[in-house]
């Protein structure tokens, strides 16, 4: 009767192909359909085996149907290793192994796949939905370990999942300690490939037309901020992402010299610090988001600011990602710049969009100052016919900006971005395009401010002698809702948002889901080295180190496990008898001068019996004990009197 | 080898055990077994990604089971500890064929006990479950190798509940004893004739079998005795008696079969004892300096067979 003999019976099957689909069935969502097909398949197999309509597959059919399951995942990711192929080809291992299931140890090893895969699932996401799921997932796995393993006949479920449930809540607080305490690394061991499948949304880059606009659908979270103190106005909400400086007349892309690093000394310092906390969603691009103008001394970690005043880390965002700052929103960078090395943000391609060109020159020859021609630029889009819409019609792909300044007049922030500072460039004065996201929805519940996809916006930055870099939001003058009240505020009646941005109490709901989301980030998901060792100083502990960590981690488990094991200890101790028992044995032992001790397994009837024939004198005493005594035993809860009467009869009987 | 050593060294660090026992702590011993290593392989396995990955869910559900197997473990041993062991009991055997102890696993905690298994050598008994307060007996197997006393010097109790994952198991080295019988000699020689006892003998009046009537069935009684006809009424099975003082038996005498050796002669006595037993006669032992009056049943076979097991 061992593991690696027991046959396998359809009871242990059953819970293990439980298993199996509750653990692989969240993957549906993450990969291919064709290895839950395959694994659908082989259940479908196995249990006819079991039934005894059908044979398992000989040794020759698996071969073949591994080779195929290799291929396949080949066929379909081109490699067999990173996260999704190798989760790929666990789930097809996985279905495979179920055809070779011949005694209990085979199916332990798939319930031990079973635990593998539903951790990888949490390679794919990790948001609470994903937790909750994996918590009866786990148990019933667990109570399918139990089962399986257990020698005996199987438990009825109810009694199997309710002595899971105990192991499980007896592991928790050792789960919770282990959680806080175990030393979290500061980098990964080896190189974490990028998921292939995670077309993630989210600002590129570069902007042309329509780049924007596409991430309107979304609702995804971009980031959550978390003010230490009052946080700014909508009008300083601007949280400033990557810098565009290149321009090909349609296209505005990156100027990778800037990514060197800023001097400290062109920035100059005015006005209140604002302390906050950003929670990044993986972006999968090195650059943070940070509201004007970050304090270059208190930077992340190994995070750099560049020229252009970019928040820049050595590695990409691949993980939720937790990050201090602060902002001085009044401050202004590159004030005493010389002119030339602003050339590179004067240029623009000479042949392209000449109206454009040609109506700022204009401007440009009648104006006192530079700040007139911003003015004036401002005014053409406040005066003129434009219009803010998320769906204007395409551009005209030679001369776009004109065609758009000219004819259509209708287009979203990147439009008005490009061609106001196209314009400005014309005009000879140093512009850029600005990419990052404009205001930020306030929770009512978790005080933190989530700032989504649909919030993404492009704005420029021109160079004003004397002041620096000054932000110029063209957007604001043709729609100043856009950055008073959002975009879905802005934008015409008819193109709203979705659901969610209008009925009130639903906007309740998902203020309360945002908030719980940003706890779980914030707490769980984000709860990294650098959370590890703040949480831990705030618990008392000084300087935080690995090895005291460590230490204290197998300290606080061994105090658990004690206090566990005391606990069991004293399950395990005799269980008190109750006084019916303690009167009956008392009677024994005074009769037992006469006929000797109660044979193990006579019943107390025989046993008076065997008195009563060996002392007739007090066969009658013995006989009344012994009714009292059964009477009151069936009993559930004997009655007080019963016992007081027994005592009483046992007390009187002299031998 | 090292094995051996290991039980040597737990027999001297114990002691013998009595009838009755309660097993502690301290005699209780606990090691994964395979399945607990794969989980802590895979366990491990599961950490690497997690921290690779620096994955917090992972890490939480990696503790989780990190946790869950150190629980089972202190679950496993709670399992055995406290459990009361009391003999009830043997089943004697003839040589060449396994008699049984009989092992009482007695469980008066207040929670249940579960997946207790007893083992000795490659002998494992089915695992039972003990509520609180229940208890169960289970048989052991021990070869009867040699006539004579047959002591059970070892058996196991483990358990590997709750999870699979531990090998949990206490050693128990009682004192109880069994008795191997001589191995009957193959059937052929005749038994000494029968004989009539004397002391009764004239008393002719009713004869050498008279009816006497009946009394209820008991095991080991001839079924030639048996009342078929009162069954076949849909009576219980009852047995007829007849009296008489003219008692029949054999008397088998060891001294008689003196061109035999002494084991020889043993078994050619056990042979008769059972095939006297079987047939429903009567008969007497002689051995040397003990005699065993005749009689018949079971209970007088037992006697017989013991008397010549540890001549």
């Amino acid at each position: 009767m061992n593991a690696a003999t027991q046959r396998v019976d359809s009871a242990r099957l059953g819970w293990t192909i439980a298993c199996l689909v509750a653990a692989a069935a969240p993957h549906l969502a993450n990969l291919p359909p064709w290895p839950m097909a395959l694994m659908l398949l082989t259940i479908l197999w196995r249990i006819a085996a079991q039934r005894g309509h059908r044979q398992l597959p000989g040794v020759v059919i698996r071969l073949l149907l591994a080779l195929a399951g290799f291929a396949g995942v080949f066929v379909s990711f081109g490699t067999i290793t990173g996260l999704d192929a190798g989760s790929t080809l666990l789930v097809v291992m996985a279905a495979l192994k179920l055809t070779e299931t011949r005694s209990v140890r085979d199916l332990i090893v798939l319930l031990l796949i079973s635990y593998f895969l539903i951790v990888t699932q949490f390679l794919f996401g990790q948001s609470i939905l994903v937790a909750l799921y994996s918590i009866p997932a786990i148990w019933i796995i667990t109570t399918a370990l139990l089962q399986v393993s257990s020698p005996a006949v199987a438990m009825p479920w109810r009694r199997a999942f309710s002595r899971s449930g105990l192991l499980l809540a007896h592991a928790v607080p050792l789960m919770l300690i282990a959680f806080v305490l175990f030393p979290r690394m500061s980098g990964p061991f080896w190189a974490v490939p990028r998921s292939d499948n995670s077309a993630v949304t989210g600002l590129s880059d570069q902007m042309d037309p329509g780049s924007i606009s596409r991430l309107l659908e979304s609702d995804a979270v971009a980031f959550r901020a978390v003010f230490d103190d009052t946080p700014p106005p909508a009008s300083q909400r601007y949280w400033r992402g990557p810098v565009l400086s290149n321009f090909d007349g349609r296209r505005w892309s990156i100027f990778q010299e800037n990514d060197r690093e800023l001097l400290p000394d062109s920035v100059s310092r005015a006005g209140d610090p604002v302390n906050y906390e950003i929670t990044l969603e993986p972006h999968h691009r090195n650059w943070l988001f940070a509201l004007e103008l970050p304090n270059p001394a208190q930077l992340p970690r190994k995070t750099t600011m560049t020229a252009d005043r970019r928040l820049l880390r050595s590695d990409p965002v691949t993980h939720l990602y937790q990050y201090r700052l602060e902002s001085w929103p009044e401050n202004i960078a590159d004030a005493s710049a010389r002119r030339w090395t602003l050339s590179r943000d004067l240029n623009f391609p000479a042949e392209r969009n000449p109206r454009a060109q040609a109506l700022v020159r204009g401007w440009a020859e009648s104006a006192s100052d530079p700040a007139d021609v911003v003015r004036q630029a401002l005014q053409l889009f406040r005066e003129q016919p434009f219009h803010y819409t998320r769906a204007p019609r395409p551009l005209d792909q030679r001369h776009p900006v004109d065609d758009f300044l000219f004819s259509s007049r209708r287009g979203f922030c990147e439009h008005y971005a490009s061609a106001f500072t196209l314009m400005m460039r014309a005009a000879g004065i140093p512009a850029r395009v600005v990419l990052g996201y404009q205001g930020g929805e306030l929770n009512p519940f978790g005080r933190h401010m989530t700032v989504r996809q649909s919030d993404a916006h492009a704005w420029s930055e021109v160079w004003l002698l004397g002041r620096g870099w000054v932000r110029v939001d063209p957007t604001a003058a043709v729609a100043p809702e856009r950055v008073e009240l959002g975009v879905a505020g802005a934008l015409p009646a008819g193109e709203g948002l979705g659901l969610f941005r209008s009925s009130a109490w639903l906007r309740q709901v998902q203020f309360g889901w945002d908030a719980l989301n940003n706890g779980w980030n914030q707490w769980v998901l984000g709860f990294a080295r650098e959370e590890q060792r703040t949480l831990l100083r705030a618990l008392g502990m000084k300087r935080p180190t690995v090895r005291k960590m460590l230490l204290t981690l197998i300290g606080l488990a061994t105090v658990t496990l004690s206090a566990l094991a005391g606990w069991l200890m004293l399950q395990s101790r005799p269980a008190a008898p109750d006084p019916l028992a303690i009167l009956y044995r008392r009677f024994c032992r005074k009769v037992s001068t006469i006929a000797g001790p109660r044979k193990p397994g006579e019943g107390p009837l025989d046993f008076a019996e065997r008195v009563a024939t060996a002392r007739p004198a007090i066969a009658t005493e013995v006989h009344a004990i012994t009714r009292q005594y059964l009477a009151a035993r069936y009993f559930p809860d004997p009655p007080e009197r019963c016992v007081a009467e027994l005592r009483r009869q046992v007390g009187a009987l002299r031998t | 080898m090292v094995r051996s050593r290991i039980r040597a060294w737990a027999r001297r660090r114990q002691g013998p055990d009595g009838e009755q026992l309660r097993l502690a702590s301290r005699r209780i011993y606990i090691l994964p077994n395979a399945q607990g290593i794969a989980f802590g392989f895979l366990v491990f396995g599961m950490l690497m990604g997690a921290l690779n990955y620096n994955n917090s869910l992972g890490l939480a559900v990696t503790f989780l089971m990190a946790s869950l197997a150190l629980v089972a473990m202190h679950h496993c041993h709670r399992n055995l500890s406290g459990l009361s062991i009391r003999f009830a009991g043997d089943t004697p055997a003839f040589v060449g064929q396994k008699a049984r102890f009989k092992v009482t696993l007695i469980n008066d905690s207040a929670a249940p006990r579960f997946g207790l298994t007893l083992r000795r050598g490659a002998y494992v008994t089915e695992s039972v479950h003990l509520e609180p307060g229940e208890h169960v007996t289970l048989s052991l197997e021990v070869e009867a190798n040699a006539r004579g006393r047959l002591p059970i010097d070892r058996f196991g109790v483990f358990t590997t509940f709750p999870l699979g994952l531990f090998h949990c198991w206490a050693w128990i080295h009682p004192q109880w004893q069994s008795v191997a019988y001589p191995k009957p000699a193959p059937p052929g020689l005749e038994p000494p004739p029968q004989q009539t006892d004397t002391g009764g003998a004239n008393d002719n009046t009713r004869g050498d079998a008279d009816f006497a009537g009946l009394r209820g069935y008991r095991p080991g009684d001839s079924p030639r005795h048996i009342a078929w006809k009162a069954y076949a009424r849909g009576q219980e099975l009852l047995v007829k008696q007849y009296s008489g003082t003219d008692v029949t038996s054999h008397w088998l005498d060891f001294e008689a079969l003196d061109q035999m050796g002494l084991e020889a002669r043993l078994s050619q006595l056990t042979r008769w004892v059972i095939d006297a037993n079987s047939e429903g006669h009567a008969w007497g032992l002689r051995l040397p300096g003990q005699t065993l009056a005749p009689d018949l049943g079971p209970a007088h076979r037992d006697r017989c067979l013991k008397a010549l097991a540890l001549l």
